[in-house]
């Protein structure tokens, strides 16, 4: 049932060219097909990795003049040129990407904003590659000769014009369906994952050992291939190309586009470039218009009425884009008054959706659908779903030798501006301990978490990590040599469910790369089936398989930590970190979690554990460090730190919690 | 003080709170206890706006405030020192305790001396004091909580809405709070207070609400309830304590 939507899809897109005989139609279903390609592109980057490209009209434009030098200089024709565009607009990509995503911030926007301008001064001004402001021609092959066949097939006009037309047409059209099947088994792998993951949470990415960097730039290449893609396409289409088709407005578009049509999704970005094609060719025919704004608007009433009629809680929030509705169709009666009226009714256009439509038009149905089908039931729970004890763990776990240092940390200063936040810190833990760090607020502790998992370089110091010196790593390679750790702060991934969480934290685990995922190969299904099984027995351990299928953003507190345990686990440290795993939790849920760091300590996992629950760090550690004001003030075994003079005045206190 | 009324809320699809009714008298101290994800957090976000309610009534001194925005919530003289602390990184202490008292600066509520109230605060909360011109983002986590409380009542409220303000400290100031929650007590603060510590909230308390998935399943005085069998098995257990 659920293939049903996408077989009509198909018949129709089949049988388009039958129904729509104008050719004037006809180009513009080509126009939306190769513009679905750039915003579905473009959404990979700008719905799922959260960054803002304003360069992919000049995307285009570089697939559009590759296949144009190719054909201009080299009588190079349509086949090769396609993907040639791909490579050498994925190739721009790169250097586009490299510096502007090293770091977070709107840089990619100012990038890519800056890149438009010159790719368009340099079209025109690079007259001997590109023929200038004169533009290129192009003539639309033709793929197959039907013409001796006109008797056999008389469903179609047999002409040499309608015939490159139709074919063209469906070239386009299954370019759009191959470039939705990729992006739509890039975004189910562990890359799609990665994508999401780095924008809910850069930090907890990079310490998953998932790089933020890598992932962004290579969620960008994919983006820029497939305008390189719709590039030679659109050249082929339009048969002829210049500088100004690729203006810096229609980069606008295209993120217009995917926020009218809704991000996060394959419909929405195809919804919008169906926009921003008719629009202004509805816009030309201003008669049509106005039936259109009528008939919005008598459906806007129509809908408030309802609203009004049914007593929904709600009404007097429908009132004002009602009225606005409204508004719009008499205003479309007074357009002959308005000289620029064609951007002022885009603009008014882009208001209303960004004030009424946030989610998009497509965030806006699946709204009307749930609230019409309240009782349509998610699945939730993978309670019933076979899961593996033993696969929770490493395959190898490791030898427990409790005399052997896994991590040394010697004279690490950590220095802030003036404040030294550690102040010459040595920390020796042993393999197969829970090591306790204990100390008042702002003494260091989770700072030295963040120097051992490479979020913070330490001014001076050294760190040893299972043989190898972790200093200068960064915090994906350092997680990758097999430190794991929770925060302080949860930072989940709150747009995953709890089950694809885990599967970040399995990232690792993972040879097959992008087009192994792009095509199913053998060895990513295996992979991902071994994964989703392996994230399930895990989610068991901690306790959370009945909430697999549930976004993480959804869990209380208590369980947001246990899934944060549960994601580190799915790393197969060596060493976990964790930062206040008790902080928020009463009293049952602390003896569970107290169960759960024992078996992870059992299984030959070796802990530091922060904590201010003194019972729990008293119960479980085997030794404990104290620090305060950045410095190392006590170390030992647990009963002899409890009842250290200078532990007690810094951070115990006098007598325990008020008298009970 | 504050009346809370069937109570119903949710988040998305997913509905937390069922049918809540509790009420804290004026001048008293009252404690929601219960764990985690029973709604205890929500319960206080509905209340100070920050979530609409789908149904029921809050009443603050007789006046409906159930569904107003948040910020129209204070000027009826409610304060909420939020879970997490959030305080004002960017900003100096002074000017957080300073925004504490924006609502009566834009004439909605008493005006009254806020350099007194500010000094009030610097006396209760000393740190405070020796930090006032450092930016809050740099405190320490105890500091940044006896902040976030600070900020609260410098709005002079009718009621303190107080959400997990040991969470996260070191033993040492889990004392600390507790004390100033007592002497706040004495100053006849009303109070709402969300505590994972549930004995040490029981001990400062004069009411107790236990919040059971979303629903109140035991209420009473304080000193009852720590002394119901059922309440201290399934929440005062060996580890609610910092020893």
């Amino acid at each position: 049932m659920r293939a049903l939507p996408w077989i009509l899809a198909l018949l129709a897109l089949v049988v388009c060219p039958f129904v729509v005989t104008s050719p004037y139609y006809l180009h513009l279903l080509v126009t939306i097909a190769i513009f679905s390609i750039v915003t579905l592109g473009l959404d990979v980057v700008f719905g799922y990795t959260g960054e803002v490209s304003v360069g992919h009209a000049s995307l285009l434009g570089i697939g559009a003049y590759t296949a144009g030098v190719l054909a201009f200089h080299f009588n190079i024709g349509f086949w090769p040129a396609l993907p040639l565009a791909v490579i050498v607009t994925a190739l721009f990509g790169v250097v586009l990407a490299l510096p502007a995503l090293r770091v977070t911030g709107p840089y990619l926007a100012m990038v890519t904003l800056a890149f438009g301008t010159i790719v368009q001064i340099l079209i025109n001004e690079m007259v001997d590659v590109t023929n200038g402001p004169l533009g290129i021609k192009f003539s639309t092959p033709l793929f197959l000769d039907l013409r001796p066949y006109a008797d056999v097939i008389p469903l179609f006009d047999m002409s040499l014009k309608r015939m490159k037309e139709v074919q063209y047409f469906y070239i386009t059209g299954i370019a759009l369906v191959l470039t939705i099947v990729v992006i739509n088994r890039v975004l189910a792998s562990h890359y799609g994952r990665a994508f999401e993951a780095l924008r809910d949470s850069p930090i907890a990415s990079d310490c998953m050992g998932v790089s933020v960097y890598k992932y962004k730039v290579i969620a960008f290449v994919l983006s820029a291939g497939l305008a390189g893609l719709a590039g030679a396409l659109f050249a082929y289409s339009e048969q002829y190309i210049a500088p100004n088709n690729f203006s810096f407005e229609l980069s606008v578009q295209f993120l217009l586009a995917v926020t009218m049509g809704g991000r996060k999704s394959r419909l929405g970005p195809m919804i919008g470039a169906v926009i921003i094609v008719f629009l202004p060719n509805l816009l030309a025919d201003i008669a049509l218009f106005r039936i259109a704004a009528a008939i919005i608007a008598g459906v806007a009433v129509l809908a408030g009425l309802a609203m009004f009629v049914r007593g929904h809680e709600q009404r007097h929030r429908a009132l004002v884009p009602v009225v606005l509705c409204v508004a719009f169709f008499v205003f479309s009666l007074f357009l002959e008054k308005i000289t620029d009226y064609k951007l002022s009714i885009f603009g008014m256009m882009i208001l209303f959706v960004v004030y009424f439509l946030p989610e998009g038009i497509v965030g806006f149905l699946r709204q009307l659908v749930a609230a019409a089908l309240p009782h349509r039931s998610r699945k939730v729970s993978a309670r019933g779903e076979a899961y593996d004890e033993s696969k929770a763990w490493a395959a190898v776990p490791a030898a427990r030798s409790a005399d052997k240092p896994l991590l040394s940390a010697r004279q690490i200063v950590m220095q802030f501006g003036g404040l030294k936040a550690l102040d010459h810190v040595d920390l020796t833990v042993r393999q197969g301990t829970i090591h306790g760090l204990i100390g008042p607020n702002g003494s260091g502790k989770s700072t030295m978490m963040n120097v051992l998992t490479g979020i913070y370089v330490p001014t001076e110091g050294a760190i040893d990590f299972d043989g190898h010196a972790l200093s200068g790593m960064k915090s994906p390679e350092i997680a990758l040599r097999g430190v794991a750790r929770t925060f302080q702060n949860v930072q989940l991934f709150g747009e995953l469910t709890l089950l694809e969480n885990v599967m970040v934290g399995l990232h690792h685990s993972y040879s097959a790369g992008f087009f192994g995922a792009a095509l199913h190969s053998s060895a990513f299904t295996r992979e991902e089936a071994d994964a989703h099984a392996r994230a399930l027995s895990i989610l068991h351990f901690v306790g959370l398989d009945d909430l697999a299928y549930e976004e993480a953003r959804n869990l209380p507190y208590g369980k947001q930590r246990l899934l944060e345990i549960g994601r580190a686990l799915a790393l197969d440290p060596k060493l976990l970190l964790l930062d206040e795993p008790a902080a928020g939790l009463t009293a049952p849920d602390i003896a569970d979690l107290v169960q759960i760091i024992r078996k992870i300590r059992d299984h030959g996992i070796t802990v530091i554990l922060i904590e201010h629950h003194m019972d729990v760090v008293m119960s479980i550690c085997d030794k404990v460090t104290v620090f305060d004001f950045g410095q190392k003030i006590a170390e030992g075994r647990p009963a002899d730190v409890q009842a250290n003079e200078r532990v007690i005045e810094a951070y115990l206190g006098g007598s325990a919690v008020p008298a009970h | 003080m504050l009346e809370i009324k069937n109570l119903v809320a949710s988040y998305g699809k997913v509905q937390v709170l069922h049918d809540i009714s509790l009420s804290v008298p004026e001048g008293k101290l009252v404690a929601l206890i219960g764990s985690n994800g029973a709604g205890k957090t929500t319960t206080l976000r509905a209340v100070s706006g920050m979530i609409s309610p789908e149904s029921g009534s809050i009443t603050l001194d007789g006046q409906s405030i159930g569904g107003l925005p948040s910020y129209e919530i204070t000027r009826y003289g409610l304060a909420h020192s939020p879970e997490g602390r959030r305080v004002f990184p960017t900003q100096s202490v002074r000017d957080n305790l300073l925004l504490g008292a924006y609502p009566r600066l834009t004439g909605a509520r008493d005006r009254g001396d806020v350099e007194e109230d500010i000094e009030h605060m610097y006396d209760l909360f000393p740190r405070l004091r020796e930090r006032k011109d450092q930016l809050a983002g740099t405190l320490s986590g105890g500091e940044q909580q006896m902040l976030a409380m600070g900020r609260a009542l410098m709005l002079r409220p009718r009621v303190l809405l107080l959400d997990e303000p040991s969470m996260g400290l070191a033993p040492r100031l889990v004392q600390e709070v507790f004390s100033i929650i007592a002497r706040l007590k004495k100053e006849n603060i009303t109070m709402l207070l969300v505590e994972q510590f549930a004995a040490a909230a029981l001990d400062v308390a004069d009411y107790g609400y236990v919040l059971e998935n979303g629903r109140i399943s035991v209420s009473g005085e304080a000193a009852m309830l720590k002394n119901d069998q059922a309440v201290r098995d399934a929440y005062l257990g060996g580890a609610s304590s910092a020893h």
